[in-house]
């Protein structure tokens, strides 16, 4: 198998699926690769394994009210259609976000749930403006329909949802009073972005008089948050014919009512240069923030070609980026830092932590894990500004922004954890058992197999000799390597006798423990 | 910085004493370390092939003698600071090398499984709300510091360990990730962001950092770096104190005393060869260490403690090896050992057979009753439970020349006379140049008086306290300075 060390190639590798490029794939794509998934797609070719990662996934089931504190929603039954009590609601958006987390944690060889994550990080909502539960979990839907859709027809739907028409006060834009909010972000962050600012108030993309403009085709749209729908009101809207700057070649727009919005976005899809930011913005989710003269034109040039030339479909574009041979360049193979998500829920798959048969107990494990990403730095649901979070765009220090000497301690409090005591819920234990990892690992009584074993499911790059040296002090200090032979078959022997179960147990926490306080292990 | 619980500081286990605890991993062959000459033509008889030479013995008395490999402990025991417990073991004794060191540093009996250590548990009586609320201005430094690569389990407490892990002693010298080299990739790079942001993220380092370059160390006797990894890490042991480092818990280990072959190089060479190399270097290290604490003036302060986890066999096997085994020769030294040999020579029988094992003499449980008493200050009551049971307590210390065990003083630091006090008092104590705050503190632990808030020179200080108003009872005064922070017990009387 070919090994390409840094090629700034858009062609897609020929050689099958390697036991290392599946995992790098898997890894990148999902919240952490169980080893069967990895296997799974050893010896594939590569346009196979991103036919898998395409697959449509069922439609999941609903979020479940797992409080019994909400009077209204008797606990496991969804909340979704209830009317919005305020008294509750904080109940039912924990729920949403459990629900998410658990989407997550439980997903299926897809890209789904990496995308719609992506997604919310782009069309950014955040829970605490919005509130409304209902309206959330259907913005929620809005990301899943179109993870892997069209993108121009989810900017129509995302225009006139309800989430975004309160979250940048679309609904109380009007005619007189235009609201800029969506009109601008549009612009900025969703679609085309600034270019150089060349003359005050022109960003060479769009200008200021553009974003006006645009304010205007917006007008009309309201919510009804009973209904939990968008809808139109014409007396509402301004039905002047708007038009734009040189920078959309001096189009005019004249009033289409309900439709006229379509307009606006078709106009700005119309330049590939919308085309060229969408393509950087899954550059930097994938890949890797840096984006130089050589990437700008040997990598992002041909995605924005092949994603506009598809009409904004964004398989064809996905599927070019991670079948190149850039993406399998082993220079990036854990260049990218894993956010907070990345990291938790990366722990509960790689490691298969059991989940517990009782659904709602889950919601409570998954509600934790939300408010560890918290403590790290991520809340889900509520990115810190509509920019999404700043460690996909803030040049120049991107997802090094993740990792500081605050959310250093709460990452090693959270492996410590998992690796050793658990958390228990309803009388539930989530926690590692390290002999579900054993039984990963060819060989577990032969100490570097095991050690190596167990680095190849956690870590992005192998270990090398010294680490293995530092690891077997953590598991045999001072000993030779059989003495370990020894203790393990003395335990396979007798998988009963506690005692041996207990010290061998010991040592598997104590080098798991050791493994994932390693800097490497914060890598993807 | 936390507040630290009043009651975690009023402990009078925090006297400056420190335990230094030197952990040989794999079972060493203590018969070959502490030959009993009184018996030597029976262990010639069973492990002739491994055995030196009657005459090559060092002696320590006429019945007992060290391997040859170590004249510089001889010399150490010549001098009175090294006690030897013979026949260290327990009941039912494992011959597995996880389970028996899991038995020895958790001090459980060889059924139970216990997962905290015998440190650990101590530590937890002491500083019940670790980690929250540590590191803190009154406790700055490491409850205890593991050199290597996890954080000691005989420090492991029931709700965290209270060790901080040093893995990379240059780390602690340099300003870097260590000579720890990155690949020059996009990976690289964000590695080496990683790792120094988790350097200087290790809450203690800079503490740790901040001890080591203020002192340095005095002996000579310290192997060049690099040849014996016990030196080295008992040489910055040593800096780490002298540099003012409040942590009264270290841990070091020498690994490789699994010997089940060649332990010597040839059936005619026993001088040299894997135990041998071992015996020196362990004996070059602690004698390095002790004299460079003698040098710094910090002999007084530190005990330290060599362990196994188990013995090795009588007989030795035709690899010239020894297979595992149970009883073993502890180390205890320090200035204020109680020194001489503990116990009696292991008793050889004239035929061998090849599983047979040297009896226990002593259980370590009562080493360890030993250190809590008569180093830490802990009371029947407090071992019993700490260790479930009671163990007859061997004497460690050096009754006469070791400090006052109900009123501790380390020493040069902190002076109170006269005490019990009525009125007023002197206090002396070494000033390390910075501004010093001097507080008392009652039983209970509130703070009665907060006295000084000067910059003091450096060197030896004296003032004058007036206590008057006190009542009679019983008080703590703490002197803290950046890198001092020390207290005294001391008693008002109307």
């Amino acid at each position: 198998m070919g090994s390409i060390a840094k090629s700034y190639s858009i062609q897609a590798i020929t050689d099958n699926l390697d036991y290392r490029r599946a995992s790098h794939l898997l890894n990148r794509c999902m919240f952490g690769a169980r080893k069967s998934e990895v296997n799974a797609l050893v010896g594939k070719s590569i346009s196979s394994a991103i036919t898998t990662l395409m697959q449509i996934q069922p439609i999941p089931n609903p979020p479940l009210g797992y409080d019994s504190r909400d009077l209204e929603v008797a606990v496991g039954n969804t909340w979704i259609n209830t009317p919005f009590n305020n008294l509750y609601n904080g109940y039912r958006l924990q729920s949403l976000r459990a629900w998410w987390i658990g989407q997550m944690i439980q997903q299926g060889t897809s890209l789904l749930e990496k995308m719609t994550l992506f997604w919310h990080n782009h069309f950014v909502t955040d829970m605490a403006t919005v509130n409304y539960a209902t309206i959330l979990y259907q913005y929620n839907q809005l990301l899943r329909k179109y993870a892997l859709g069209n993108i121009k027809q989810f900017t129509f739907e995302m225009t006139i949802n309800p989430a975004m028409l309160i979250y940048l006060n679309g609904e109380s834009s009007k005619i007189g009073a235009p609201n800029e909010n969506y009109g601008r972000e549009l612009f900025e962050l969703f679609t085309i972005g600034k270019g150089p600012l060349i003359a005050s108030g022109n960003y060479t993309n769009y200008t200021e008089t553009d974003i006006r403009e645009a304010a205007k085709v917006l007008t009309g749209w309201q919510v009804n948050r009973t209904t939990n729908v968008s809808f139109y009101d014409t007396n509402r809207h301004d039905k002047t014919t708007k038009i734009f700057t040189d920078a959309f070649s001096m189009t005019s727009i004249a009033n289409k009512e309900a439709e006229e919005y379509k307009s606006l976005v078709d106009m700005i899809f119309s330049k590939k240069e919308t085309a060229r930011y969408l393509a950087r913005k899954i550059y930097r989710w994938f890949m890797y923030s840096i984006i130089d003269q050589t990437v700008e034109s040997q990598i992002i040039e041909p995605l924005a070609t092949t994603l506009f030339n598809n009409n904004y479909e964004i398989v064809p574009l996905l599927q070019q980026l991670l079948s190149s041979e850039h993406f399998f360049s082993t220079d990036y193979f854990g260049a990218q830092i894993k956010n907070p998500l990345d990291f938790t829920i990366g722990v509960y798959r790689q490691c298969e932590i059991p989940l517990s048969p009782n659904l709602l107990t889950n919601y409570e494990a998954w509600s934790d894990l939300y408010y560890s990403c918290t403590n790290m730095g991520m809340i889900l649901g509520d990115p810190p500004d509509v920019a999404g979070w700043p460690q996909y765009y803030k040049d120049p220090s991107y997802y090094e922004l993740w990792v500081n000497s605050s959310t250093v301690p709460m990452r090693a409090s959270f492996t410590d954890t998992f690796s050793n005591a658990g958390i228990t819920k309803a009388g539930f234990k989530y926690v590692i058992d390290p002999f579900i990892m054993t039984g990963k690992v060819s060989d577990p009584s032969d100490v570097n197999i095991l050690i190596n074993g167990f680095a190849q499911i956690l870590l992005p790059v192998a270990l090398n000799s010294s680490q293995v040296l530092q690891l077997k002090e953590v598991v045999i200090p001072g000993l030779p390597d059989n003495t370990w032979t020894f203790e393990w078959i003395k335990y396979t022997t007798n998988p009963n006798d506690t005692t041996q179960k207990n010290v061998i147990s010991k040592k598997l926490q104590a080098l798991l423990t050791a493994i994932f306080r390693m800097p490497e292990f914060y890598l993807n | 910085m936390a507040n630290q619980p009043a009651t975690d500081l009023l402990s009078s286990f925090n006297t400056g004493r420190k335990l230094v605890l030197i952990q040989l991993d794999g079972g060493n062959d203590g018969l070959n370390m502490v030959i009993p000459i009184s018996q030597y033509d029976n262990l010639a008889n069973a492990r002739r092939n491994i055995l030196v030479d009657q005459s090559q013995i060092l002696k320590l008395t006429d019945e007992t003698g060290l391997n040859p490999a170590m004249p510089e402990l001889t010399n150490l025991y010549k001098e009175g600071k090294v006690q030897i417990i013979q026949g260290v073991g327990y009941p039912n004794p494992n011959l597995s090398h996880f389970r028996s060191k899991d038995i020895i540093i958790s001090a459980s009996d060889a059924a139970t499984n216990i997962s905290s250590g015998w440190l650990g548990r101590m530590l937890g009586r002491q500083y019940s709300s670790f980690p929250i609320g540590y590191p803190n201005v009154n406790q700055p430094h490491p409850i205890s510091l593991s050199l290597g690569s996890t954080s000691s389990a005989t420090c492991q407490g029931d709700q965290a360990n209270f060790s901080t892990v040093l893995k990379n002693l240059s780390a602690v010298y340099s300003n870097s990730a260590g000579n720890v080299s990155f690949p020059d990739s996009s990976f690289g790079n964000e590695l080496k962001f990683i790792t120094n942001i988790m350097e200087q993220t290790a809450s203690y380092l800079s503490v740790i950092k901040a001890a080591a370059a203020s002192a340095k160390n005095l002996s000579t006797k310290y192997p060049a770096v690099g040849t014996n990894a016990l030196a080295d890490q008992l040489k910055l042991v040593a800096n780490l104190i002298a540099g003012g480092l409040q942590t009264q818990i270290y841990v070091v280990s020498l690994g490789g005393w699994d010997t089940h072959s060649n332990q010597v190089s040839s059936d005619t060479n026993k001088l040299t060869g894997a135990h041998p190399t071992l015996l020196s270097k362990l004996s070059v290290a602690i004698a390095a260490f002790q004299d460079d604490l003698k040098l710094m003036n910090k002999a007084d302060e530190v005990m330290g403690f060599v362990y196994t986890e188990f013995g090795r066999r009588i007989k030795s096997n035709n690899s010239l090896g020894t297979d595992h085994g149970t009883a073993w020769p502890a180390i205890v030294f320090g200035s204020n050992v109680n020194s001489g040999i503990v116990g009696n020579n292991p008793v050889i029988p004239t035929l061998v057979g090849v599983s047979d094992n040297l009896a226990m003499q002593f259980d370590f449980r009562s080493i360890y009753s030993g250190f809590y008493k008569q180093w830490f200050n802990l009371t029947d009551t407090d071992i019993k439970q700490i260790l479930g049971n009671s163990f007859p307590e061997i004497q460690l210390i050096n009754k006469t020349t070791g400090t006052d065990a109900a009123f501790p003083l380390p020493s040069g630091d902190l002076k109170l006379y006269p005490n019990p006090v009525s009125d007023s008092a002197i206090l002396l104590f070494e000033s390390d140049g910075t501004r010093a705050q001097i507080r008392i503190y009652s039983m209970s632990g509130q703070m009665v008086n907060n006295l000084e808030q000067m910059q003091y020179p450096v060197g030896r200080q004296q003032m004058q306290l007036h206590l008057g108003h006190l009542r009679s009872g019983n008080y703590i005064l703490v002197v803290q300075q950046n890198t001092r922070f020390s207290k005294i017990k001391f008693i008002v009387k109307k």
